[in-house]
């Protein structure tokens, strides 16, 4: 018997049916072709001249086009029984594949936040590790041997933050270190600027060592 | 012998056909083809093609149902009933027609056998 189901299903794959729609319209029109087959073997037709002509029912192209019933088609939101094989539309899986993860959210919401936090605090732990070794490792200070580089701090009791931060040092306190040091290559001090100019002498450019070890001030109080 | 009917004419009476042939009883698509093709004695002939897109409008349009039907020793075939709202759709179809071929018969002069 010819195998009337593969020739009707390549036919009909254009259509996007639902696999249920698709088994049962090529089921319905096997049937009527090898029935229209047995009629012209019936009548006297040889095998290969009623498989011609049987199957040449199938081939005006536009209305196997008009076959499906909208109903039939691939709807938006068709249930996927477990197990079923993909439609072989990329954007039709994709879209199923959306709506379940949503339904499924939806389902457990204490899984999502679960989730979530953990992603959140994975990204955050990962973008503050990166950014360290970004500008410790990758973008280090551009001064010649930085690694020489050391920051000192006030540590007067009375100026010492609650939190026990370091302190910024004075402007004529940094002079007076500038100018007794004996262990440092060289002393620059910084500040970050501020709205108002009236402790613009607090500004002092970095200075670079030449091997020995730098003293890179806080000046901003 | 006359010439096989106009496909545009064949077209515009195929619904009636059709709904005509399932109002005694339930039909598959096979047996409504041999049908008309038996009834017309030849002349009006439905492929594959034409037959089951016809069928597949009607029901959506909720005119004939279609249902799966098993028989002992026997493939299972779908079966095609007409509805209610097939039946009066039947019924003005007819009277359309009648109307039709009788508006017809008079320009033409052709006398209705």
């Amino acid at each position: 018997m010819p195998d009337w189901k593969g020739l009707i299903q390549n036919r009909i794959a254009s259509l996007w049916l639902t696999p249920v729609a698709e088994s049962d319209l090529s089921e319905e029109l096997a049937q009527h072709l090898e029935d229209r087959y047995r009629e012209l073997l019936q009548g006297g037709a040889e095998e290969a001249e009623a498989y011609r002509q049987a199957a040449a029912e199938l081939d005006d192209a536009e209305a196997i086009r008009g076959m499906s019933k909208r109903s039939q088609r691939v709807p938006r939101s068709e249930t996927v029984p477990i197990g079923t094989q993909g439609s072989g539309n990329w954007f039709i899986d994709l879209g199923q594949d959306l709506r379940f993860a949503v339904r499924m959210m939806r389902k457990n919401l204490v899984f999502v936040l679960f989730i979530m936090l953990t992603l959140g605090l994975g990204i955050g732990a990962n973008t503050t590790v990166f950014t360290l070794i970004n500008t410790v490792l990758l973008h280090p200070i551009p001064v010649p041997h930085s690694s020489g580089l050391v920051s000192v701090a006030g540590s007067e009791a009375a100026r010492m933050s609650r939190s026990g931060a370091a302190q910024p040092i004075s402007y004529l306190n940094f002079k007076d270190y500038q100018a007794r040091n004996g262990v440092f290559a060289s002393l620059a001090g910084y500040t970050t600027p501020r709205p108002d100019a009236q402790y613009r002498s607090r500004l002092g450019a970095p200075l670079c060592g030449n091997g020995h070890r730098q003293l890179l001030f806080d000046s901003r109080s | 012998m006359s010439q096989p009917p106009d496909h545009e004419w064949k077209k515009g009476s195929a619904e009636l056909l059709v709904l005509s042939l399932l109002e005694d009883q339930a039909r598959h698509g096979y047996d409504i083809s041999k049908l008309i093709q038996a009834r017309s004695a030849g002349a009006l002939r439905f492929h594959v093609t034409s037959l089951y897109p016809l069928l597949y409008r009607l029901e959506e349009r909720g005119l004939v149902a279609g249902r799966w039907v098993e028989k002992a020793e026997q493939r299972r075939r779908r079966y095609y009933s007409l509805t209610q709202a097939g039946r009066k759709v039947l019924k003005a179809q007819r009277q359309s027609w009648l109307d039709f071929v009788g508006a017809i018969g008079r320009v033409t002069g052709i006398e209705h056998a």
